[in-house]
């Protein structure tokens, strides 16, 4: 089995942060262990087992030196003459990603000041960049020895199930949710309007792409609909329509019953999406995992000047930041219980094409932040110089994006059996961003 | 309770007007000026002809039935116009909240239904279709040999020659497998309905489709209603810019959405209208909010797919290459090769991936990124006018040799090379060696596999379905019916879910209901964002590979909530504003007395040939009742409410 080695301490230039706070603090004591119990999400008969994993898919391939540029790089300003974002200070330059922004971060490969982050950012940055929680690892994706595809779509699936073996058709954050067994009323949420590999699985996931409107309608009367929909999808039918239908009949009534106190969010599905996840993991119904997509990262052309507010990577970085403070502000504390992950299924060319935009490349930039996340930018190497890869072209992959999940996952959300997760995937060094 | 319908039907002037027409050219000369009705404009002619069903405001379905509706009245050449006709009570909507059971007006069934007890069972039985082993064989080892000597370097259109002379591989030894009872129908067409009940009571499933697949272009009846009423209809690129301006953008939505719900609910050309949708998918386009560009859409999908929906491949491929449409929505028209780094690989990449070689497997395709850029390349210069400062001829295709790669080109490894050709007949010698290509003969009968019998098509079947394909010059038909001859076919009852479009045309197919034909009407506007909160919104899926055609993307929680809530609004005919959408009550009804007979009623009406037993005991329980009792006053709702479960059946959700 295999199983990811991880240091025991934490890093030294830590400062002890505020990560394992329970709600009310009454649980200090136990914070460092992942017996302890969880107040926030556990459920009386199911005590969590870890982090809760919030799972943001940029579909489309972001492109990653716009999401965290290397502004320092003459290649890339060479590169990219009318899309290069500009180094901080500058207008519409990067978001600094230094030890002197972040003095908690850590930068163990030499990355500090290295890349900055998209101007269009500001906002979480400001809470989790800055209070050393939220890692960054630029270059990252699916190793050649598996794949080399740039098309969107094979790219996501085998992101999604985390593996390209053809034999792999499960997404890996079902099969966490499988491993770990048990669960609670909803143990997985998909809030895309259709289900995502990343979902699909044995383990029971509910797809909520609109929790207000969750529940049965349209019928004269909604009370005996559900006693003629029940006789329609007994539970245990054994067909995929059939078990869909009770599944659904069997969480209708409580999530139907979730009223949000209205925090405010980006107007927009993504916001509205993420304002969904932090009600139900505050519902007490067992959620452990979810999935959203923020969709619109396909750039070939016209990604947008510097500065350019009205840009269309600026205003995907946008809804993308915004969104993401809104969570975690509304989560208040409870953040130290949940892990977001913000992955791609590709990087993009390192050069502009002719349209101002980028086509299909590789190396794309992912991060993850939370209470539990050991903030800095981490990777196990960057380029000197940004430049073709000599075999691939475009950004050489450094770092195997499953080496991101799989620390957080393993450090963070209780998982011991990394292997029946990740079959595929062989731990490199740690990264140490999930400690 | 289940009558045969023949027996109250006497002449079936529906059927022998709207599906023999031999020539669509005649017939639509014939529509062109109402009140032609051939045969049958005797003295009992009704309002089901071509008349009732291009004038009315809201589109019922062709009623064949004399008694149905006695006072319609007749629009024997009246004058096609737009949005004004007088709404015409549609056949037994007089029995709407009318207290009868024996308004037997639409009694649809027939005796094919009420034997179809497997239709749609989601778990295939093993059946009568014996010679399993027969499919693989009907590819004859012959034809494989010339087909592969197909791709060779440049081909002009003429080498697709070498396969023609293979014969047509209708060569099988054995007979075709049985399908079972049904099958045909729910997978070749959007659901059962009045029309499809009528046709049923005068000939075979098999003879159905058989005339289907040479019914190669839309059914001129609905062409004329739309016509009549979409100011779109006929429009040229230029004129569609100007018209799209004018309206705001507003109108040309509501146009692509009912028309799409137009012509799939009532086209008698049900065959025709799934390989549309097909291809909408297979060549998706979405460019919503492109700049002053989506006007296009119109035109892609009247000019470009439904034009060559049952043609051969090869024609529409070229047909979409040479779209303004396809050119903008995968961004060629940036594309310039003579500036650094000018080239755009969008159209490059995705016309290997998803419109000729394909992926049919991960990881499978047989082309490298070296041949992505090779194809964008040979494509750069393929675009639009693109001169913002002249709207009429900003956005109509155009080809620019002066952003044109002008050197020569190879792809696969030399298979093709430019050599010989230059300019624009460049990329037309490629899209001939893509469209023969066998790997591409592959992924369309993997497409029309998937779309037809399964999520997961057999190799044996790709196989020789490709085959076929390369035999027969890339002509879709043939390829389409080698399908269908298929073993896999015919035991594949339950093996694909209706998507979110087809779940809504099934349940409007099945309740007969009326649809209005005013674009600009209100309920239009239902439509509208009612498709596009089930996601599945014609030309809205902005991913290049077009709306899922896989069972796993869309049977997802919400997707059954809303199925179910749809099943019950359409039931209840609440779908649209006032009684735009309205159900018919009579055909729902049929004869049943009890609660017992009218689920029987309504499992045939469905499509679903029957109900299990203690299913109906449920359903009569769910209403406080017993499977006894009687259902005597239709205006207590109960009818459509039963409807409603009925419509929401896990059966009912698969194809």
């Amino acid at each position: 089995m295999r199983t990811l080695s991880r240091t025991p301490t934490r890093p030294t230039s830590a400062p002890g942060t505020t990560r394992r706070r329970f709600l009310g603090g009454a649980c200090a004591a136990g914070a460092g262990t992942l017996l302890a119990p969880r107040l926030a999400f556990a459920t009386p008969d199911q005590p969590a087992l870890g982090d809760a994993v919030v799972t943001v898919f940029l579909r489309g391939g972001c492109d990653g030196l716009s999401l965290t540029p290397p502004y320092g790089y003459q290649s890339y300003r060479d590169l990219r003459p009318t899309i290069a974002i500009p180094p901080p200070g500058e207008v519409g330059g990067a978001l600094p990603l230094t030890s002197a922004s972040a003095p908690s971060a850590q930068f163990p490969t030499g990355l500090d000041g290295v890349i900055g982050l998209h101007p269009a950012m500001q906002q979480i940055y400001d809470a989790m960049w800055t209070t050393g929680r939220m890692a960054i690892v630029p270059a990252a994706g699916l190793p050649r020895s598996e794949s080399r595809t740039r098309s969107h779509f094979e790219a996501e699936r085998y992101w999604e199930r985390g593996s390209a073996a053809p034999t792999v058709r499960s997404g890996w954050l079902n099969r966490m949710l499988a491993v770990q067994g048990g669960g609670g009323l909803v143990p997985g949420v998909n809030t895309s309007s259709q289900a995502t590999d990343l979902m699909l699985g044995s383990a029971k996931t509910i797809t909520v792409p609109r929790l207000d409107r969750f529940g049965i309608s349209g019928f004269p009367s909604s009370s005996r609909a559900a006693s003629a929909l029940a006789t329609l999808y007994p539970s245990g039918a054994g067909t995929r329509v059939g078990d869909t239908g009770s599944d659904v009949l069997s969480v209708v009534d409580v999530l139907g019953a979730l009223e949000h106190t209205a925090p405010s969010y980006p107007s927009g599905g993504f916001g509205s999406d993420l304002r969904d996840i932090a009600l139900m993991l505050r519902a007490g119904i067992g959620l452990r995992a979810a999935s959203v997509d923020l969709g619109g990262w396909d750039h070939h052309g016209e990604l947008g000047a510097p500065g350019d507010t009205d840009g269309r990577f600026w205003n995907r970085a946008q809804m993308l930041g915004d969104a993401l403070r809104a969570f975690v502000d509304d989560l208040g504390p409870a953040i130290d219980e949940v892990t977001i992950l913000v992955i791609t299924e590709f990087g993009r060319t390192i050069n502009e094409n002719g349209s101002q935009g980028t086509d299909h490349g590789r190396g794309a930039s992912i991060m993850a932040m939370g209470g539990g996340i050991q903030g800095g930018v981490f990777g196990y190497d960057y380029p000197d110089v940004i430049a073709d890869d000599p075999d691939e072209g475009d950004l050489t992959i450094l770092t195997d994006y499953r080496q991101m999940v799989a620390e957080v996952l393993t450090g963070r959300a209780g998982l011991t059996d990394l292997g029946a997760v990740f079959p595929t995937f062989t731990p490199g060094t740690p990264l140490g961003l999930a400690p | 309770m289940t009558e045969p319908a023949r027996d109250l039907e006497g002449p079936r002037p529906a059927l022998s007007r709207r599906s023999v027409v031999g020539s669509l050219a005649i017939a639509a000369v014939a529509t062109a000026c109402l009140g032609d009705q051939p045969e049958d404009a005797g003295a009992d002619d009704e309002p089901g002809g071509y008349a009732a069903l291009e004038t009315p405001e809201r589109l019922a379905l062709d009623a064949p039935l004399a008694e149905d509706a006695p006072d319609a009245p007749r629009n024997d050449g009246a004058e096609l116009t737009t949005t004004t006709m007088a709404p015409l009570e549609t056949t037994s909507t007089t029995a709407r909240r009318s207290s009868t059971t024996t308004s037997r007006s639409a009694t649809s069934t027939t005796g094919r239904a009420a034997t179809s007890t497997t239709l749609l069972a989601t778990t295939v039985a093993p059946t009568t279709a014996a010679p399993t082993t027969a499919t693989p064989t009907t590819a004859a080892p012959t034809t494989a040999a010339p087909t592969t000597a197909a791709p060779k370097s440049t081909l002009p259109e003429t080498t697709a020659a070498p396969t023609t002379t293979a014969a047509p591989t209708t060569t099988t030894e054995p007979p075709p497998p049985v399908a079972d009872p049904g099958l045909i129908l729910t997978r070749l067409s959007f659901g059962a309905s009045r029309d499809l009940d009528a046709e049923l009571a005068a000939t075979t499933e098999a003879q159905w489709l058989a005339q289907q697949l040479t019914l190669t272009g839309p059914d001129p009846a609905v062409e004329a209603t739309i016509s009549a009423n979409f100011a779109f209809a006929g429009t040229s690129v230029t004129e569609a810019y100007a018209l799209h301006e004018a309206t705001e953008g507003k109108r040309l939505r509501r146009e692509l959405v009912l028309s799409n719900l137009l012509r799939a609910t009532f086209s008698t050309h049900q065959v025709y209208e799934s390989l549309v949708h097909l291809w909408m998918d297979h060549f998706n386009v979405n460019i919503e909010g492109a700049y002053k560009l989506s006007h296009l859409a119109w035109n892609y999908q009247e000019d470009v797919i439904r034009a060559n929906a049952m043609g051969t491949f090869h024609d529409l491929l070229v047909a979409t290459a040479n779209s303004p449409a396809m050119m903008v929505y995968l961004d060629n028209y940036r594309s310039n090769a003579n500036r650094e780094n000018g080239v755009n690989e969008n159209y490059g990449r995705e016309l290997l991936e998803l419109h000729t070689l394909g992926i049919e497997q991960d990881g499978s395709h047989i082309y490298t990124e070296a041949d992505v850029v090779a194809a964008s390349l040979i494509m750069s210069g393929w675009g639009i006018v693109n001169n913002r400062n002249n709207p009429a001829t900003h956005s109509v295709f155009n080809y620019d040799d002066g952003r044109h790669h002008s050197g020569t080109v190879e792809l696969l490894g030399g298979q093709f090379s430019t050599a010989g050709t230059s300019g624009k007949a460049s990329g037309d010698a490629l899209l001939a060696f893509l469209s023969h290509h066998p790997q591409t003969a592959r992924y369309v009968a993997f497409k029309l596999i998937r779309r037809f019998v399964t999520d997961t098509p057999p190799e044996s079947l790709i196989a020789s379905a490709a085959q076929v394909y390369l035999a027969n010059d890339t002509a879709i038909v043939p390829t389409l019916q080698h399908i269908l001859d298929s073993a896999a076919f015919a035991t594949s009852a339950g093996a694909k879910l209706r998507r979110p479009f087809e779940h809504v045309v099934a349940a409007l197919r099945a309740t007969g209901s009326t649809l209005p034909v005013d674009p600009m009407g209100e309920t239009a506007d239902d439509l509208v964002r009612l498709l596009d909160d089930l996601d599945h919104e014609p030309w809205q899926w902005d991913q290049p590979d077009g709306f899922p055609d896989r069972a796993d993307p869309w049977l997802s929680s919400d997707g059954l909530l809303t199925r179910w809530a749809l099943s019950a609004r359409i039931a209840r005919g609440s779908l649209g504003e006032d009684d735009d959408i309205t159900p018919d009550l009579g055909r729902l009804a049929g004869s049943a007395g009890t609660i017992d007979e009218v689920l029987d009623h309504l499992a045939v009406v469905a499509g679903l040939g029957s109900i299990a037993a203690g299913e109906k005991a449920g359903l009569a329980a769910a209403l406080g009742s017993a499977p006894d009792d009687l259902v005597i006053d239709l205006a207590d709702g109960r009818l459509e409410e039963l409807a409603g479960f009925v419509f929401a059946h896990p059966r009912f959700q698969v194809r």
